[in-house]
C-alpha cells in the first residue's frame, strides 16, 4: 500500500537538508566578510613607511639650508627635524601597526641603520655650527646614504599593502559570490517547500472529501439501522400488547392456582419483554439524538414515591429491602423531567437488583446548589456477583452505545439520558461491599409564594360576591395567565354534578393548593374546607391561613 | 593612516604664536573661563612653549594662548588606561583634558577645533565630540613623559576601550602625536 504523502514528504526532507546546507554555507560566507572587513579596516601602514622618508628628506634640507647659511633656519630648527625623524623609527616598535611596519623592514634593515646613524650623529646635531661646513656636508651624506633605502622601504610596504588589498577583495569577492549562491538556492529551496505545501494541501483535501464521504455513509447507514430497530420495536410492541391483554382475560375465566401461576409467569415475562422493547426504543432514539428533555415542574417525594413504586416487584421477587430517604433540604419543587430521571433511577436500580443481587437498596434524594441527586446506596452479598466491579456500569463508552450485553441495556440508558440531562453518575464506593451510585442532574428549585386565591364560580353573582370577600381581606385574586403555584386555595361557588367534574383537574392545575367549596354544601365533594355564602370575613381569612387539616376543621 | 604626517593644507597656513603671556596679561583677556583657569597656569608661562591655543573669533588684542609643559601640568589631569594601534597592549595615559584646555580661551560660537602636528599633519574635530568621549592630551604614557622624539610632548589620547565605536580605523586618525597647535574654527 502506498505511504499517503511520501513523494512531498521527501521533498520536504530534501528541503530541510538543503536548508541547512545553505545555512552551513551562509555562515561561513559571513565569516569571510566579517574576516575581510577586518582586514580592510587595519590601520592602513603605508603612509607610516613613507613618513621615514619624507622626515629624512626634511631633516637633510634643514641641515642643508642651516650649513649654507640660511638665517631663516636656526640650530633649533634642525634638531627639531632631527627629533621629529628620530620619532619616526618609533613607529617600528610597539602595537600592531610598529609589527607590520617591522615585518616589511626585516630584510631591507632601514630602521636598524637609521637609528644608529641617529644615535651616531646626536651630539653633533646638538652642536652643530654654521662655519664647520665640511663637517656638516660630511653629516648630510651620512644620511643621503640612508635615503635610497628609505625609499625602498617605502615601495615595499606600498606594494605589500596593495597586494594585502588584493587579497582582502579577493576574499569579499568570494564570500559575495558565495552570497549570491546561498541567497539563489534559497530561492529554490524556498520554490519547492512551495511545491510541497501545494501537494501536501491538495492531497489533505482529497483526504479530507474521502473521510467526509465515508463518514456520511456511516452516518446514514447508521441511521438505517436506527430506523429499523424503531420500526422493528414499534411492530413487537403491538402483538405483545396483544398478548398481555389477552392473557389478562384468561386470568379472568376461573382457572386454578396453578393455572393462574403459569400465566402470572407468562404475564411478567410479556411485560419484560414490552420493557425491554421500549429500552430498544429509548436506545434507538439516543443515538439519532431525537430524544428531548422536558423541564417542567416536578414534585420530588412523588417522583421517589414512583421510583420505588416502579422498583417494588422485582425488589420483592429478589427479597431486597427498599429504603426511601428524602434529605432534610429537598424541596417539594424543582424543574426537571419527572418521566426521564424516573427511567434513569429505575434502569440502575433494577440493574443493581437483579443483576448485583443487592441485599438492600436505599434511595436517598437531595437537592443542592440547584442539583437534584438521587442517590442508589446498595448492599451487596459476599456471595451475590462477587465478581462485580461497580466501575462495569461505566465500563462502556458512553457516548458511542456500542457493543454491549443484554443486561446493561438500562445502565446504558441511563447513562445516556443522564448525560442527555447535562447530568452525571457518581460512583462512590462505600465500603468491601456497600456502594452508591449518585445520579446528579440540573435541577432548578421552584420557589413560589402562594399570594393567590382562584374563584371557580357557576354565576357571576356568586363569581362577584367571592371576589368582594377576598378584595375586603387584602387577598390578591389569581388570575388566568399567573403561575399556577401561587394559588394557596380554590374558592368554589359550583353545582355538585360541576363540582364533581372539576376538582381532579383543579387539584393537578394546582398542585398543593386547598379547595374550599361555598355555598351549598355537597356531601360527596372531596374538599379541604368549606364556608358559606355570603362568606363570613373572619371565618375566610382564618380558613385561608389555616393548615390544611386545621381548614377541613374550621368550614363552616 | 598615522595620526602624524607631512604637509597638508595645514601646513599652508602658517601659526602665528601669541607669544608667551604673563598672568596678569592673560587675566586682562577678561574671558571668565581664561581668568579661571589662568590662575592654574603657573607663573612659568615664558618657558618654552608647547602649546598655543587660538580662537579667531575672540574680540580684543588677544586670541591665543601659549602654553609652556608646566602649565599643562598645573591644570587638573585624567588618567586614562587603553590600547590602540601604535602601543603595546594597554598603556596607561596621563594629561588634562582636552575640553578643558579648550575651555580656556572660550568658545565663543566655535564647534570644531583643527589640532595640528609638528609635521603639519592635522585633524579637525567636533567640540561635542570632545565633551562626549573626554580624550585627554597625554604628556606622559606609562609613567614617562612623552618627548618630541617619542609623540611628544603632546598626544591627544581617547578611551578607546570605554567605546566600541572608537574601535573604528577613522579614531585612529585622531590620535594626533607632535601636536603644537589648537585652532577654534
Amino acid at each position: 500500500m502506498r505511504r499517503p504523502f511520501a513523494i512531498s514528504r521527501a521533498l520536504l526532507l530534501v528541503a530541510m537538508v538543503g536548508l541547512v546546507g545553505l545555512a552551513a554555507l551562509g555562515f561561513r560566507a559571513q565569516e569571510r566578510d566579517v574576516k575581510g572587513y577586518q582586514e580592510a579596516s587595519q590601520e592602513s601602514i603605508h603612509w607610516s613607511a613613507a613618513q621615514v622618508e619624507v622626515e629624512l628628506a626634511r631633516f637633510i634640507s634643514a641641515l642643508s639650508s642651516f650649513s649654507m647659511g640660511d638665517a631663516e633656519v636656526t640650530q633649533e630648527h634642525v634638531t627639531e627635524r632631527f627629533d621629529i625623524l628620530w620619532s619616526r623609527t618609533g613607529l617600528f616598535r610597539g602595537g600592531s601597526v610598529g609589527e607590520r611596519l617591522a615585518a616589511y623592514d626585516e630584510d631591507l634593515g632601514v630602521i636598524p641603520i637609521l637609528l644608529a646613524r641617529l644615535q651616531a650623529h646626536e651630539e653633533a646635531v646638538l652642536k652643530l655650527d654654521r662655519r664647520n661646513f665640511a663637517a656638516n656636508m660630511e653629516l648630510i651624506r651620512d644620511f643621503i646614504d640612508i635615503q635610497e633605502r628609505a625609499r625602498r622601504l617605502s615601495v615595499k610596504v606600498l606594494s605589500g599593502e596593495e597586494m594585502r588589498f588584493g587579497v582582502v577583495r579577493d576574499r569579499l569577492r568570494e564570500a559575495g559570490g558565495l552570497n549570491i549562491f546561498v541567497s539563489a538556492a534559497a530561492i529554490v529551496l524556498a520554490t519547492v517547500l512551495v511545491i510541497v505545501m501545494l501537494i501536501e494541501t491538495r492531497q489533505y483535501e482529497r483526504s479530507m472529501d474521502e473521510i467526509a464521504e465515508l463518514a456520511d455513509k456511516a452516518n446514514a447507514a447508521n441511521k438505517a439501522k436506527s430506523r429499523f430497530l424503531t420500526m422493528m420495536s414499534h411492530e413487537l410492541r403491538t402483538p405483545m400488547n396483544g398478548v398481555l391483554g389477552s392473557i389478562a382475560l384468561v386470568k379472568q375465566s376461573g382457572l386454578s392456582t396453578n393455572q393462574n401461576r403459569l400465566l402470572d409467569q407468562a404475564e411478567r415475562s410479556a411485560s419484560e419483554m414490552t420493557g425491554l422493547l421500549s429500552d430498544i426504543l429509548d436506545f434507538s432514539d439516543l443515538q439519532t439524538e431525537r430524544l428531548e428533555i422536558d423541564h417542567t415542574t416536578i414534585d420530588t417525594r412523588a417522583l421517589g414515591e414512583s421510583i420505588v413504586a416502579q422498583l417494588e416487584p422485582s425488589a420483592r421477587r429478589r427479597a431486597t429491602m427498599l429504603h426511601l430517604v428524602y434529605s432534610s433540604d429537598l424541596p417539594q419543587w424543582v424543574v426537571g423531567d419527572f418521566a426521564r430521571i424516573r427511567q434513569v433511577a429505575t434502569h440502575l436500580s433494577l440493574y443493581l437488583i437483579e443483576i448485583v443481587n443487592a441485599q438492600s437498596l436505599t434511595l436517598a434524594m437531595s437537592h443542592q446548589d440547584e442539583r437534584l441527586t438521587c442517590s442508589i446506596r446498595v448492599q451487596v452479598g459476599s456471595s451475590e456477583g462477587p465478581g462485580w466491579q461497580p466501575e462495569a456500569i461505566f465500563g462502556r463508552d458512553a457516548e458511542a452505545y456500542g457493543d454491549f450485553a443484554s443486561d446493561s441495556v438500562g445502565p446504558t440508558i441511563a447513562r445516556g439520558l443522564v448525560a442527555l440531562m447535562g447530568g452525571e453518575i457518581v460512583l462512590d464506593r462505600i465500603g468491601q461491599t456497600e456502594v452508591a451510585l449518585n445520579v446528579v442532574v440540573p435541577s432548578e428549585q421552584v420557589i413560589t409564594e402562594r399570594d393567590s386565591v382562584r374563584v371557580v364560580a357557576s354565576s357571576a353573582t356568586g363569581e362577584m360576591v367571592l371576589r368582594a370577600a377576598l378584595g375586603n381581606l387584602g387577598i390578591r385574586v389569581w388570575q388566568r395567565g399567573d403561575d399556577p403555584l401561587r394559588v394557596m386555595a380554590v374558592l368554589i361557588e359550583a353545582s355538585a354534578k360541576q363540582l364533581d367534574e372539576s376538582l381532579s383537574e383543579l387539584r393537578a392545575e394546582h398542585i398543593g393548593a386547598r379547595l374550599i367549596g361555598s355555598g351549598v354544601r355537597y356531601g360527596s365533594a372531596d374538599l379541604d374546607g368549606h364556608i358559606s355564602m355570603p362568606p363570613d370575613p373572619v371565618a375566610l381569612g382564618a380558613l385561608l391561613s389555616a393548615q390544611p387539616e386545621e381548614a377541613a376543621r374550621a368550614s363552616t | 593612516m598615522g595620526a602624524s604626517g607631512i604637509g597638508g593644507p595645514g601646513r599652508a597656513k602658517d601659526m602665528t604664536l601669541a607669544g608667551t603671556l604673563s598672568r596678569r596679561r592673560m587675566l586682562k583677556t577678561g574671558s571668565a573661563s581664561l581668568g579661571a583657569s589662568a590662575l592654574t597656569l603657573g607663573p612659568a608661562l615664558a618657558a618654552k612653549p608647547v602649546l598655543t591655543l587660538s580662537n579667531p573669533r575672540l574680540f580684543g588684542p588677544t586670541t591665543s594662548l601659549t602654553f609652556d609643559r608646566s602649565a599643562l601640568e598645573d591644570m587638573p589631569h585624567r588618567v586614562l588606561s587603553t590600547r590602540n594601534d601604535f602601543v603595546e597592549g594597554v598603556a596607561t595615559f596621563r594629561g588634562p583634558l582636552a575640553y578643558d584646555v579648550i575651555d580656556l580661551i572660550g568658545r565663543a560660537g566655535s564647534h570644531r577645533v583643527r589640532m595640528s602636528a609638528l609635521n603639519g599633519y592635522y585633524v579637525e574635530i567636533d567640540i561635542d565630540e570632545i565633551r562626549k568621549y573626554q580624550p585627554i592630551l597625554a604628556l606622559e604614557m606609562n609613567g614617562s613623559r612623552l618627548t618630541r622624539r617619542d609623540k611628544g610632548p603632546i598626544w591627544l589620547m581617547y578611551p578607546m576601550d570605554d567605546h566600541d565605536e572608537l574601535q573604528d580605523p577613522s579614531y585612529n586618525s585622531r590620535l594626533i602625536w607632535q601636536m603644537f597647535m589648537i585652532e577654534l574654527l
